[in-house]
């Protein structure tokens, strides 16, 4: 008698013992992936092109994360602006007044590393997306791939300029595989990269494609916003042969030139001027959280500087009347405010104006005032404002300082201008930058104070915060703010 | 007689399957009888068995003793045996009637077979051999059915096994620390293990962040009196097999089984009385008013609150008030909230079986109600466990259990509006005394409605309840189910291997519906927490296999070795949603079906683990053991690169009893000396941490392109962290196994902390600001000592008693810098600082000392450290103290005085000291056991001690500083100049009367009476009268007497579910002091 009909012998048994161990064993790993249901996951995600350039998205969209911070350092520590004494703003004006400890919240780089990383992202992804996807060509990725060196660049540019030294991170932290303490790279290294990164990407770049479009057109790295920042960091660099060239490559396009005075307006409302803008990141208040944040307080503390107002000739456009240059944001026209709804004013990073001024400089750097005068005349005339030809080079760069400080008044570049200016031949003319910094100082008695400490060309620029230097024990601070 | 039907009823069933496949026919039948007195014996099994020993076929004899059964040939065998005789096997050799006689059988000699090769719970190494730390209880010692849950069985009785409960609500969790807390992040209870299987209570929450403990302690759903015995595994020797689960210890409970008897029907009834320690004394009506008005007068502003703020009439006791008899009560909130409470348990179970199956059932109740009104829990267990031995080499277990909780709780404070420092005590603590719990007219009538104004100078009635409205009105129903069935197979495949697997479905249901009528809070009708409405499903659902072989060769007499190996696997998946309504239009209408949705969520998780075990036990010459053992685990919260890990064991013991000159002692029966090493690891809660996960929104998109991007970044390195153990112990056993002694000192490191991503930044050039890792190193080491020593063991008195103690220290050992560390802004009123620094244990705490309030101008001098006071340049008058920050404020008289530590004149983080640790330094229990005829005692106390406690409750009611109701305590405050006392002054919303000081700091150490038992048990004879084989009546007392210098409600207060969390006392609803009365019966 049997008992279900099954004999169940010894072999049976020890057979499905070694099945159960043995077979089962390579399954295991599978058995063990499990993925979040109710999460996008790196796994699942790229695999098209849309998903590249949805990534590429939010790159823009964390660099427009780094406006604020660019506007702000742009102006703060100059002479141009001031910024009102408010709660919120408490951590910038103590930098304005050189009081600048490593603990003040506001001197994080978070911002930029942040759109760092996502366009590092992009590029690390899209050769391995283009495996999956026939339809995303080489020359899309290219396109995308020299977008994303733009912003690169542009944040890494930003970064050498206030902290000098900086991590030089060029891989995406896609995994903790991932090295991400990194220690600084100096300043020539990074700013190598970045050239040598902008000439790949000028070669390889959209041109025209959304000409019809303009807001991707102005929106958008092209060739000619790379060539712009090319250009504006061979300056920096005092390359000047090298940038006249890329000024010179956009100049004669032939596509671009200077608003005229009578829409002078329309540069900043509705901005993305065909003739004059190259490369403006973009805000659009239809969406929420896309406002320009310049709008909910920063515009309204930003205070021209008397010395700002006073190197207008009455008849400039460039001061919008009596309520000054900050109107340029908020007004239709010198008088006229806009709506007060409209709070997405594009943030502009390079104009045509800009690359005759660059150009201007650099070709006063090599000697070629001629041609520097008839250039900074060019800008100078559109707004009506006049300009007498400088014979000497120190007259010519004033006067150039100048016209760049009413053109670019309270657009964030006045800082950078000063430094540029003083640091030319190894911080040859650094009394530029002390007198300003003094003319920050509260009482004589800081003034003396800081007199004897800012002769040390390390104070122009940010201390590294002391999180950052916490967490990352590869990160050495500034010395300056050691002492 | 009904032990002989259902044996035949079990017998019919099998005959029915086996007879259906059987083709010949061959009939035998017989007579048999008792050897001893030649009667008949009914119910005799009557088996035919193959080769194998396996059942082929059976019936049992009849009323007369006669049988008949086919057999399938004529040359079968026969097995014929019942409880209590002796087996016989006969050959049939085509006999066709078989008369036998059965000899009756000594049970002596079995129980002594069993008392030698007694099996530890894991049912492979006998106890005597084992080489690891294991603590043993065995249930029947312990008078198991004489307490009301395993939590209070346990509490004290196994060294190093700190059991808290988070609260003595009905039905609230335990929080279990084995060996002190080896982990910040991941789990720190113990793995619970019932019959082989792990069991886990937990459940991932909506909100683990902001969960409150008492949702998180430990739950051990099986009734005392089910429970034969609970082993606690410490050590990385026994645990290793539980492999990463079992990084906190394992507490393997084993329930009782069916032995071969007639059935025995035993139930047990229980009534227990509890009534709450008494509560902090509160100021009434009339002092509370007083002392609000002194806190105003006492303003440097003065801002006669009296004149000016209309809220001041509720105070003001003006008979001429409308509201006057609203306001004019003395209610003690906490009388009103509490109550003493009864609770019933009724249990009963049979157990019993024959040759070849076995069974025990029970099935328990409860209706427990809490001393907090409103609060009860009713419970039902079912337990059913059957054993069938399909042959002498088959066998199947099979074991369900189910429990269904159907609880009413409090509404819990889980959102913006109910925070946890606002819990019902917490308010009943604070609320103003004065006020009516009722509503009053004009001329004193109390209507059957609850007083709660929208606002009161308290504040809103959403900030400050009527307590005892929102006790009674607001619903909290919480019903739970949890079922687990569990199938296990085993096989000897020769006699010295033996194959076994079990398969265990584990489903634990839980659904919460809450419900907060406006008149619980006070009428707001905007306000969405207006009749809210909450409607909570969870469902964890795990499927466990364990697969085992375990090879016993036998070698020779000197070697003795068992090969284990074992494959588990485990998934887990939770599900779960929440809804949220708002505004429902009438208190009735109490469902979240056709309301305006608040808020809603839903859950999913699920995990999957493999392991892979290999263990050997060797023992030469019964003197030296050495266990080896090694796991490998994978499981899928980590990611392919990181998901296997190998935790290795290995222990040894020496039996010393077995060398000369101990091997002849008749003294000492056995001494081992035990040694283990070991790795286990901890998982995080949390699935897919690994996992780098992709976050899209409107706000990322640039010019119309949508954007995505990563949230953090992919954890391939992620593991468990590693809990390493070094584990030295001894265990004496003399006097023929009445004494027994078991020693142990450890050293447990944890390596490789996990640390959450929130908690851990990492440097922003990465792109983003934290990742989750595995980094930091913890310590605990300690040791344990216990003693059980039967004095006296007479046939009519019987004395014994037993002792442990326990002490572990924990450490931290490194610390990551990046890991925010420092809590508690020390400037500000009520804050202790938490810093983790390498050196100091987890969970110690700072302050600012204190010194008494003030008494004079003259003593808010600065003095410096020799006691001179010093003078600003120019001034003639000393400095005064001021408080640091910015807000530069001078102390005055009657304020607090806090030690200033660095004589700078100022009181501000400098100035703050070490105040002490939440964990205990010696902690353990002691208790006598005396029978005397058929009386028995039991009594144990319970001890923790060298713990610090925060007296929130204390803050909370001696700080003065807002409209809260305070202890009678606060009536020896400052008053006037020159008074000298402890107590500051009452201050309205001013000055720093309430930092995080020594102040508020106590020591937790107690001695608790936890349990005292009388048991009488029936004489045999008037038992027997009853138709009854037992009979038992007892009464109970818990927590009759605590000593303590702690001056809160309990000092039991509950461990914080992390450890970097403070230890304080909100006044949770206390453990009761309780009466039971129960009886006990078997038949």
């Amino acid at each position: 008698m049997k008992i279900m009909n099954i004999k169940i012998s010894n072999k049976y048994i020890i057979k499905s013992i070694v099945i159960l161990v043995f077979v089962a064993l390579p399954g295991c790993n599978a058995w063990l992936d499990i993925e979040p249901e109710n999460d996008l996951i790196k796994q699942e995600f790229w695999n098209t092109k849309e998903d590249v350039e949805s990534c590429m998205a939010a790159a823009y969209d964390a660099f427009r994360g780094t406006v604020m911070k660019s506007l702000i350092f742009g102006e703060l520590r100059g002479d141009m602006v001031n910024i009102a004494t408010r709660a919120e703003f408490s951590g910038y004006n103590r930098i304005a007044n050189s009081d600048i400890t490593s603990t003040n919240g506001d001197v994080k780089w978070s911002e930029y590393y942040k759109a760092i990383n996502l366009a590092n992202t992009v590029m690390y992804y899209a050769p391995i997306v283009k495996e999956k996807d026939n339809s995303f060509s080489q020359s899309l990725i290219n396109f995308m791939d020299a977008e994303m060196l733009f912003l690169r660049s542009l944040s890494y540019f930003y970064l050498v300029r206030l902290w000098k030294d900086v991590p030089l991170v060029l891989r995406a932290s896609v995994s903790d595989t991932v090295d991400i303490y990194l220690p600084k790279s100096p300043e020539n290294v990074v700013l190598n990269q970045i050239v040598n990164d902008l000439k790949k990407a000028s070669g390889i770049a959209y041109t025209t494609e959304f000409i019809s479009e303009p807001t991707f057109y102005k929106g958008r790295a092209n060739k000619y916003s790379i060539q712009a920042l090319l250009a504006d960091v061979l300056l920096w660099s005092e390359r000047y042969d090298e940038a006249i060239v890329y000024c010179d490559s956009i100049i004669n396009t032939g596509m671009f030139g200077l608003e005229p005075n009578s829409s002078w307006f329309s540069l900043y409302y509705p901005g993305n001027s065909m003739i004059e803008s190259i490369f403006e990141i973009q805000f659009d208040d239809n969406l929420e959280k896309q406002e320009n944040p310049i709008y909910t307080s920063l515009l309204g503390a930003m205070n021209p500087t008397t010395k700002l107002k006073g190197i207008y000739e009455r008849t400039d456009i460039r001061l919008c009347g009596s309520i000054g240059p900050t109107q340029k944001y908020e007004g239709l026209n010198e008088t006229l405010p806009r709506n007060a709804n409209q709070r997405d004013a594009n943030y502009i990073y390079y104009r045509y104006a800009d690359v005759l001024l660059i150009k201007a400089e650099a070709l006063a750097g090599i000697g070629n005032l001629t041609d520097a005068n008839y250039l900074v005349r060019q800008v100078a005339e559109r707004a009506g404002q006049t300009h007498i030809i400088q014979l000497t080079y120190d007259g010519f760069m004033t006067s150039l300082m100048n016209e760049r400080a009413r053109e670019f008044a309270v657009e964030g570049k006045r800082w950078f201008d000063l430094l540029r200016w003083a640091k030319k031949e190894k911080f040859d003319r650094k009394e530029i930058i002390m007198d300003v910094i003094l003319s920050r100082a509260s009482n004589a008695q800081q003034r003396a104070i800081l007199k004897s400490k800012i002769t040390d060309t390390l104070s122009y620029y940010l201390p590294i915060h002391q999180d950052e230097i916490l967490y990352n024990n590869q990160l050495k601070q500034n010395p300056y703010y050691e002492r | 007689m009904k032990d002989k039907n259902l044996q035949i009823i079990i017998i019919g069933i099998l005959m029915l399957i086996s007879c259906s496949t059987n083709a010949q026919v061959f009939l035998v039948n017989g007579h048999i009888s008792d050897e001893d007195d030649n009667q008949p014996l009914i119910g005799v099994n009557v088996v035919e068995v193959d080769k194998n020993g396996r059942y082929l076929n059976g019936t049992t004899t009849d009323y007369n003793g006669n049988y008949i059964i086919k057999l399938s040939s004529a040359n079968a065998q026969v097995q014929v045996s019942m409880i209590g005789y002796e087996k016989q096997v006969v050959d049939i050799n085509s006999r066709t009637r078989i008369d036998l006689i059965l000899k009756p059988k000594s049970t002596l000699m079995d129980e002594v077979t069993i008392t030698g090769k007694k099996m530890g719970n894991d049912g492979v190494v006998p106890i005597r051999d084992r080489a690891i730390a294991v603590s043993r209880i065995e249930l029947k010692e312990l008078h198991s059915s004489m307490t009301t849950t395993v939590e209070e069985m346990l509490q004290g009785r196994l060294g190093n096994v700190d059991i808290t409960s988070v609260s003595g609500d009905p039905g609230a969790g335990l929080n279990i620390r084995i060996r002190g807390t080896a982990t910040l992040n991941a789990r720190n209870n113990p793995l619970i293990v019932v019959n082989g299987i792990p069991y886990d209570t937990q459940m991932d929450d909506f909100d683990l962040a902001g969960a409150d403990i008492e949702k998180f302690g430990n739950l051990i759903d099986v009734a005392p009196e089910d429970i034969e015995s609970i082993e606690v595994l410490k050590d990385a020797g026994s645990s290793a097999i539980w492999g990463s689960r079992a990084s906190n210890g394992v507490l393997m409970i084993k329930t009782k089984r069916g032995i071969k008897s007639k059935p025995i029907f035993e139930y047990t009834a229980k009534i227990t009385l509890a009534h709450e320690p008494d509560a902090i004394p509160m100021l009434d009506g009339g002092g509370y008013a007083m002392l609000i008005a002194e806190s105003h007068y006492n303003l440097e502003s003065r801002n006669n609150f009296f004149q000016t703020d209309s809220r001041a009439r509720e105070i003001a006791f003006d008979k001429n008030w409308e509201e006057y008899y609203n306001y004019a009560q003395n209610t003690n909130w906490i009388k009103e909230i509490t109550r003493d409470a009864l609770t019933h348990q009724h249990n009963f179970s049979v157990n019993g079986g024959g040759e070849k199956s076995r069974y025990s059932i029970s099935m328990g109740y409860q209706d427990e109600n809490g001393t907090t009104i409103n609060t009860d829990l009713k419970k039902l267990n079912i337990r059913t466990a059957f054993d069938y031995d399909l042959s002498s080499k088959l066998k199947f277990n099979s074991d369900v259990l189910f429990t269904r909780w159907d609880q009413d709780a409090n509404y819990d404070f889980e959102d913006d509006y109910f925070k946890f420092d606002k819990s019902l005590r917490t308010m009943a603590y604070r609320k103003m005394p004065n006020l009516s719990v009722y509503v009053r007219d004009t001329s004193n009538v109390v209507y059957d409605e609850f007083f709660t104004p929208t606002t009161t100078l308290q504040g809103n009635a959403n900030d400050i309840v009527n307590p005892v409205a929102f006790a009674t009105l607001a619903k909290h129903k919480r019903i739970r189910d949890d079922l687990r069935a569990g199938f296990t197979v085993l096989y000897e495949i020769i006699p010295s291997l033996t194959f076994q697997s079990s398969v265990t479905l584990d489903m634990f249901d839980n659904k919460i519906e809450k419900f907060l009528p406006y008149n619980a809070v006070g009428y707001n009708y905007d306000d969405d927490i207006t009749n809210k409405a909450t409607d909570e499903y969870k469902k964890k659902t795990s499927l466990f296999n364990f697969t085992k072989i375990i090879y016993k060769p036998v070698i020779s007499e000197n070697h003795d070795l068992i090969l284990l190996g074992q494959f588990d696997a485990e998934a887990t998946m939770t599900r779960g949603f929440r809804v949220t309504t708002s505004r429902s239009s009438s208190p009735f209408e109490q469902t979240t079906i056709n309301n305006s949705i608040t808020g809603m969520e839903a859950l999913f998780s699920e995990y999957h683990s493999l392991g892979y075990f290999l263990g050997a036990n060797y023992k030469f010459k019964d003197k030296y053991i050495i266990s080896l053992g090694s796991k490998l685990e994978g499981n899928s919260k980590y990611s392919r690169e990181s998901r296997w890990n190998l935790f290795p064991s290995a222990s040894v013991a020496w039996r010393i009893s077995e060398e000369w000159p101990l091997k002849n002692s008749k003294f000492i029966d056995d001494f081992r000396l035990r040694g283990s090493w070991g790795k286990s690891g901890n998982n995080p809660e949390d699935n897919y941490l690994y996992f780098s996960t992709y976050g899209a929104g409107s706000d990322l998109a640039y010019l119309n392109m949508p954007g995505v991007e990563p949230n953090g970044i992919e954890l391939t390195a992620l593991r468990p962290e590693i809990i390493e153990q070094i584990n030295v112990g001894l265990s004496f056993a003399a006097i023929k196994y009445r004494l027994n002694i078991e020693f142990d000192v450890y050293d447990k490191t944890t390596h490789d902390l996990f640390m959450k991503k929130e908690d851990t930044r990492i440097p922003s050039q990465s792109g983003f600001e934290n990742m989750a890792r595995n980094e930091g190193q913890l310590k605990n080491k300690g040791f344990e000592f216990s003693v059980d020593y039967v004095i006296l063991d007479r046939r009519d008195f019987k004395f014994s008693a037993n002792f442990n103690i326990a002490h572990n220290q924990n450490i931290v050992i490194s610390w990551p810098e990046n890991v925010s560390q420092v809590y508690g802004n020390m400037l500000e009123n009520g804050n202790y600082r938490q810093i983790i620094v390498p050196g100091y244990a987890i969970g110690g705490f700072f302050g600012y000392n204190y010194l008494g309030a003030y008494p004079t101008i003259e003593s808010t001098y600065v003095r410096d450290e020799n006691g001179n006071y010093i003078y600003a340049v120019g001034e003639t008058t000393p400095m005064r103290m001021i408080h640091g920050g910015s807000s530069a404020y001078v102390y005055q008289p009657g304020d607090a005085h806090y030690q200033d530590v660095n004589y700078d004149g100022k009181i501000d983080e400098l100035d703050i000291i070490y105040l002490g640790d939440t964990n205990p330094e010696l902690t353990g229990g002691l208790g006598p056991r005396i029978q005397i005829k058929n009386f028995v005692l039991n009594a144990f106390l319970y001890f923790r001690l060298g713990n610090e406690i925060i007296n929130q409750t204390r803050m909370d009611t001696e700080k003065m500083y807002n409209h809260d109701n305070q202890s009678t305590a606060t009536n020896s405050r400052w008053r006037s100049e020159g008074d000298t006392t402890d107590m500051p002054r009452a201050l309205y919303n001013e000055g720093f009367n309430w930092l995080g000081s020594s102040r508020f700091v106590e020591d937790g150490s107690f001695l608790r009476l936890k349990t005292i038992s009388l048991t009488y048990e029936l004489p045999k004879k008037l038992v027997e009268r009853l138709k009854l084989s037992n009979m038992k009546i007892y009464i109970t007392g818990y927590n009759l007497r605590t000593w303590t210098n702690y001056s809160g409600q309990d000092p039991e207060v509950g461990l914080p579910s992390r450890p970097d969390q403070l230890p304080k006392d909100y006044s949770r609803t206390p453990p009761s002091i309780r009466y039971t009365l129960g009886l006990n019966i078997a038949f």
